[in-house]
């Protein structure tokens, strides 16, 4: 829970979401195809974030959940890197 | 038999830590999805020209209204905090009705690439696409589901004393907005 105090400014955070899935579709439209495809991938992870801090409270959480987060997507990340020499480098 | 609002071992409520623990186990499903479509894509040609063939307008409706149902669902934990029953009623069901206006276009998307040959069966781009979207959509019906419950149970003024599973539907309802934000460049704007 988080007092009044704490509370961020959950339109505040909508209004960036909004403003950042155009400059992700900007990005699409004006850059370089390698160019786009980071700056969309980071906003995707920026707009991830502010969801997780700030609808989901995390900011306001214990270490311990942050924890919980980061074992699943590192299982996720060896997914990746395990996948990647048969299926990119193969050729 | 601990109830959902005790604490736990973490000092964290046990629903929390339970709910926590439900959307940790998710992150591989969506995460081994994403992770086989993204080293696919890179190791064989053709899938840009596949999704050229979604359509783009839909999906961008969709993601406003799924950022938006995400607001309106903090907004009903804010108006339980702030106890304001009609706000959270109001809130509620403003997320369901968001919940249900992301399926219907998601719906007529689907009818309409169907509808141009483009089934799961058409390729392994559209095997991923239904499998993704698919599976995502099941997320958001399970999510208006609780959600129809807690509006039901305010509406008759009975959810008074579990009203911290309103932030616990709200985890899950976040948790599913993280993951379209991930979709809706993956599949749309590469």
């Amino acid at each position: 829970m988080t007092s009044d105090a704490h509370r961020p400014n959950y339109f505040l955070v909508w209004l960036w979401l909004v403003g950042l899935v155009f400059l992700s579709i900007g990005a699409s439209v004006f850059l370089s195809k390698g160019a786009a495809i980071l700056l969309i991938f980071l906003v995707a992870l920026v707009k991830a974030v502010l969801v997780l801090l700030n609808y989901m409270h995390l900011k306001f959480e214990r270490p311990l959940l942050y924890a919980l987060i980061i074992v699943p997507l590192l299982i996720v990340a060896v997914l990746v890197f395990a996948l990647f020499p048969d299926f990119v480098f193969h050729h | 038999m601990p109830r959902s609002e005790d604490m736990a071992i973490t000092g964290m409520p046990v629903g929390k830590v339970g709910v926590w623990w439900f959307l940790a186990s998710e992150i591989p499903v969506f995460g081994g999805l994403i992770a086989s479509y993204v080293v696919l894509r890179l190791g064989s040609g053709g899938w840009s020209d596949a999704s050229s063939h979604l359509n783009f307008s839909l999906a961008l409706a969709n993601t406003f209204v799924l950022l938006t149902s995400s607001l309106t669902m903090v907004l009903a934990f804010a108006a339980v905090e702030e106890k304001k029953p009609r706000r959270l009623q109001a809130n509620l069901l403003l997320t369901l009705l968001l919940g249900l206006t992301f399926l219907m276009i998601k719906g007529f998307e689907y009818a309409g690439e169907i509808g141009h040959g483009f089934t799961p069966g058409a390729g392994i781009f559209w095997s991923f696409y239904y499998g993704m979207t698919g599976l995502h959509a099941l997320h958001v019906l399970g999510g208006i589901i609780v959600n129809l419950v807690l509006l039901v149970a305010a509406l008759r003024d009975t959810l008074r004393p579990n009203e911290h599973r309103v932030e616990l539907a709200g985890l899950y309802w976040h948790f599913v907005d993280i993951v379209w934000i991930f979709l809706f460049p993956l599949l749309y704007l590469t």
